[in-house]
């Protein structure tokens, strides 16, 4: 389960790296389609999905590097025990927080495909995929903030420790 | 319970929570939930939270962030900083503290590709500290140099964090770019002038190396044509955008394919490897930073519901200090918070509440984020969370007790720069202010 996780992380992290360079592309195509006269419509919207599914996709693989921003001067001065205690309670904290946004996205991807919503725009593309992506990044994030609790405080072994 | 005594409660609950190692998008997540969930119900609390995690960054403007670390990340691979640093050495061979006043000056131009502080003060740690050491350069004064050299990036664009800014502050990403230029410009003269007079008047801080002599001025000529790749990059990225040629996403697609072309064209992104590990580290921080601003928005919702900007802007009002007074108050926090956390966290927390305020207080909203970035550069430098002195430190295998003591003549310099800021305002808002739209 662990490594299986760990590998839709680096896949997702892949992904991720090249879903960039198509952003790139497709505002590059953007740009040069205007000055040439004849602009392609929705590019500039597709670079903007790529790059929501990139930041949530690579959501997961940023926790399993443990790369997400926090003060660690404070509890770093604490002694062994109650850090531990404080670890403790942050993960369940944090299991608790980001298992409920990916709950309320998850519903809100749901509600999307129902009403079949779309952006408004000259081409009115559907919300659902997105936002199903996006759910999916959440989702996977979660399983990770998961593996890295047990891991840390309950002594799980992690095949291959850290690094994507 | 009344909606601002929620905020305020919430606001500690925040403070509480990030002190004691939540993650800083959690935090607001989860601190931000729970005030919606008091002030309304958990299902308005989670149904919004919902929205927002697609809303929030739902515009094809959150492409720009992305695309200038890209940027940034091609350069940092692809060997610009070495031929900024070289070139601009070569230029001022023989000058007193020339190597120091490379590396600013080398910054500066290398930040105009490259919107990173830390990737700036670290690719110059290695390249600029063992030159400088191996020409006698005094410790102290040439990591001090580095780091704060290095923090131009935050001011001269295209900086990261500029863009944060107009996330939070609903600013023009074209127009604090444009707003950045000049004081960068003024910051990098003024640190060369340091460093050209501390050199002169105190010789053994850092004595010229008889290499220097060698140069000639064909050599000065050469190297300064060799900077032609940097500049038509900086400069069709910066020009586009304030001639109106290029929306700011535009510009930063034209900047990350041109950093790539020129990598390609000189070899050192030929290979697949480099490339890819740009755009992965891109896509890890670009993950890591629009989380926290996607849960800094959700947060900032919630305050906007508790009414706490327009509370603090009318108890504001009624106070009689002046809006200097006020001025200062902002920056006291700014500095008590920015010795314990990062200031992009720092901003994300504060710039909902405090920006309509000094906005209110008739302060222009370029003019602020402008300011803020000078405190913003100085943060990254001092202690105890100055996280460009870290990096450096780390990088060139040096205490950061000794960054920190080098740095101070510099911090000297950065203060002028904000005298001369609060003194002539257009320094910061004339470009802008012609920008063609």
């Amino acid at each position: 389960m662990i490594s299986l996780l760990q590998k839709i992380n680096k896949v997702c992290a892949e992904m991720c790296g090249w879903m960039l360079f198509l952003v790139m592309l497709f505002l590059l195509i953007d740009v040069v389609s205007r000055f040439s006269g004849s602009p392609v419509l929705g590019v500039a919207e597709m670079a903007m999905f790529t790059v929501m599914a990139m930041v949530y996709l690579g959501l997961g693989n940023c926790e399993m590097r443990k790369g997400h921003v926090q003060v660690e001067s404070l509890i770093m001065k604490l002694p062994k025990g109650p850090q531990n205690i404080l670890g403790f309670i942050m993960y369940v904290l944090s299991i608790g927080t980001i298992g409920t946004a990916a709950w309320a996205l998850s519903c809100n991807a749901l509600e999307s495909f129902r009403d079949m919503e779309s952006i408004t725009g000259l081409v009115p593309y559907p919300l659902f995929p997105v936002k199903m992506i996006m759910s999916f990044g959440l989702w996977i994030y979660f399983a990770q903030l998961i593996i890295n609790f047990l891991v840390d405080h309950f002594g799980v072994k992690q095949p291959g420790a850290k690094g994507a | 319970m009344d909606f601002v005594t929620l905020g305020i409660l919430c606001s500690m609950l925040l403070l509480i929570l990030l002190f004691l190692g939540l993650h800083m998008g959690t935090d607001f997540l989860l601190v931000g939930m729970l005030g919606l969930t008091l002030a309304l119900d958990f299902e308005a609390a989670t149904s919004l939270l919902g929205e927002t995690l697609y809303n929030s960054i739902a515009t094809p403007a959150f492409c720009v962030l992305p695309l200038f670390i890209l940027m940034g990340a091609f350069a940092s691979r692809g060997g610009f900083a070495e031929l900024a640093y070289t070139s601009v050495h070569k230029i001022l061979a023989r000058l007193p503290g020339a190597l120091a006043i490379a590396t600013s000056f080398g910054c500066a131009i290398f930040a105009s590709i490259c919107g990173s502080t830390i990737a700036t003060a670290t690719i110059f740690g290695r390249l600029a500290f063992p030159e400088m050491t191996r020409y006698n350069y005094k410790k102290s004064f040439s990591l001090g140099a580095i780091a704060c050299s290095g923090s131009f990036a935050c001011l001269i664009p295209p900086s990261g964090m500029f863009i944060l800014f107009a996330i939070f502050t609903d600013q023009s990403v074209g127009k604090l770019f444009l707003a950045g230029i000049l004081p960068g410009i003024l910051t990098a003269i003024v640190y060369a002038l340091a460093m050209y007079l501390l050199a002169k008047f105190r010789p053994g801080l850092a004595p010229i190396h008889p290499d220097e002599y060698k140069v000639t001025k064909k050599d000065r000529a050469k190297a300064a044509v060799n900077l032609w790749p940097i500049l038509l990059l900086s400069g069709s990225v910066m020009g586009g955008i304030y001639t109106g040629i290029f929306t700011a996403n535009e510009a930063a697609a034209i900047g990350a394919a041109g950093a790539l072309i020129f990598g390609v064209a000189n070899g050192t992104l030929r290979k697949i490897g480099p490339v890819r590990e740009s755009l992965m580290e891109t896509a890890r921080t670009t993950a890591m930073l629009f989380f926290i601003i996607i849960a800094a928005l959700y947060f900032s919702r919630f305050l906007a519901i508790t009414r706490i900007p327009n509370e603090l802007a009318d108890f504001l009002a009624s106070w009689n200090a002046s809006r200097e007074v006020v001025f200062a108050c902002v920056i006291a926090v700014w500095f008590a918070l920015g010795m314990l956390i990062v200031q992009a966290a720092v901003f994300a927390m504060t710039l909902p509440i405090i920006f309509p305020v000094l906005v209110g207080l008739g302060y222009d909203p370029i003019w602020i984020c402008v300011v803020a970035m000078k405190l913003n550069e100085i943060a990254g430098i001092t202690p105890p969370v100055g996280i460009n002195a870290f990096a450096l430190a780390g990088v060139t295998n040096s205490r950061v007790e000794d960054v920190f003591k080098g740095v101070f003549p510099f911090i000297v310099c950065d203060v002028i720069v904000i005298v001369l800021l609060f003194m002539f305002p257009e320094i910061a808002t004339y470009l802008p202010n012609t920008m063609f739209e």
